[in-house]
């Protein structure tokens, strides 16, 4: 991978998932963050992203197991160790 | 055009930080002072160190068999499988390490492995191997179609909305971007959570972010959302 520097449009958006999970060293995240503010419609995209990343989290965080599950885990697990310990 | 180009040096970068094979990474005398800790260690000690350390991931196990099955009964299965596997293997986890992404993994191998076969299903896997989420970009840009008020548009999406979006998604993507957006694992802890190449697990966000994206976009100028530059209405 090149550190693109200037950037070009291409070479930002193609890298715009990595920078948006800041998987990117400090170099090329800093040639990124650069190109986007000099350049609104590649900062619109990487804004749409940055939504879309942000809608999955808000409805994906609210999930909560039932208490009988932890109940049942809970009892299974001292299950588990019960017969672990009949064995020879 | 096989997705695992790209960064194969990464790959190599396995820290401590890494799932699975903990011995790997640590030195000697690490392992030395986990197995002590482990033979020292009474069934009773055990069992309570995975009710202290395992259990409070229970909810957030959960909401990913949740996205994984697309249904409570199933997914509650799957999380206690998870569970039952990982206390029988919690001898050979070694502690420091990463407990959640080995959990993820305990979790994501039931799901492939016994879920998917004991329901009939072959796991979902990418078949398309055009990548053409960056045309789409470039596109975008050169007709013009950026439409500024999409953001807004997107965000004023009912949950459900997305839910679905991301219940239509293939396992391999809805697993890849669940684990990224939700949980906020890297690259590399997906990569072994999941038992595939960096690269492909690049490419498995890339597709399914952009599929999203788009049943997103097309349901919001459906529904009147968003309406696309230059339309009629
Ligand atoms: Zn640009």
């Amino acid at each position: 991978m090149s550190e693109c520097d200037p950037c070009t449009c291409g070479e930002a958006l193609s890298r715009v998932y990595d920078y948006l999970d800041q998987e990117l060293d400090a170099t090329s995240a800093v040639a990124i963050a650069g190109h986007l503010e000099a350049c609104p419609p590649c900062a619109e995209q990487y804004r749409l992203e940055q939504v879309v990343k942000t809608l999955i989290q808000r409805t994906c965080c609210e999930e909560r197991a039932p208490e009988e599950l932890r109940v049942r885990i809970v009892a299974r697990i001292s299950e588990v160790r019960i017969t672990y310990r009949r064995q020879p | 055009m096989p997705p695992v180009e790209g960064l194969p040096a990464v790959r190599a970068n396995l820290g401590p930080a890494g799932v699975g094979v903990p011995s790997a990474v640590m030195d000697e005398a690490q392992v030395d002072d986990a197995v002590v800790a482990v033979i020292a260690e009474t069934d009773e000690e055990r069992a309570a160190r995975f009710e202290r350390d395992a259990l409070p991931y229970l909810d957030q196990l959960y909401g990913a068999a949740m996205r994984m099955t697309r249904n409570p009964a199933d997914a509650e299965d799957l999380v206690q499988e998870t569970f039952v596997k990982a206390f029988a293997a919690f001898e050979s986890f070694t502690e420091g390490t990463n407990l959640k992404a080995w959990l993820f993994r305990i979790l994501t191998n039931a799901f492939i492995n016994t879920y998917r076969k004991k329901k009939r299903q072959p796991l979902q896997t990418d078949t398309d191997d055009l990548d053409d989420w960056q045309m789409r970009y470039t596109q975008a840009y050169a007709t013009g179609q950026l439409r500024s008020a999409e953001a807004e548009a997107l965000d004023r999406l009912p949950n459900d909305i997305i839910n679905n979006a991301l219940s239509d998604l293939p396992d391999e993507r809805r697993m890849a971007v669940y684990l990224a957006d939700v949980e906020g694992f890297s690259y590399q802890e997906i990569a072994d959570i999941m038992e595939t190449p960096i690269g492909t697990v690049m490419s498995r966000l890339h597709r399914g972010r952009k599929q999203l994206r788009s049943s997103l976009e097309d349901y919001a100028i459906s529904e009147g959302y968003l309406v696309p530059d230059g339309g009629a209405s």
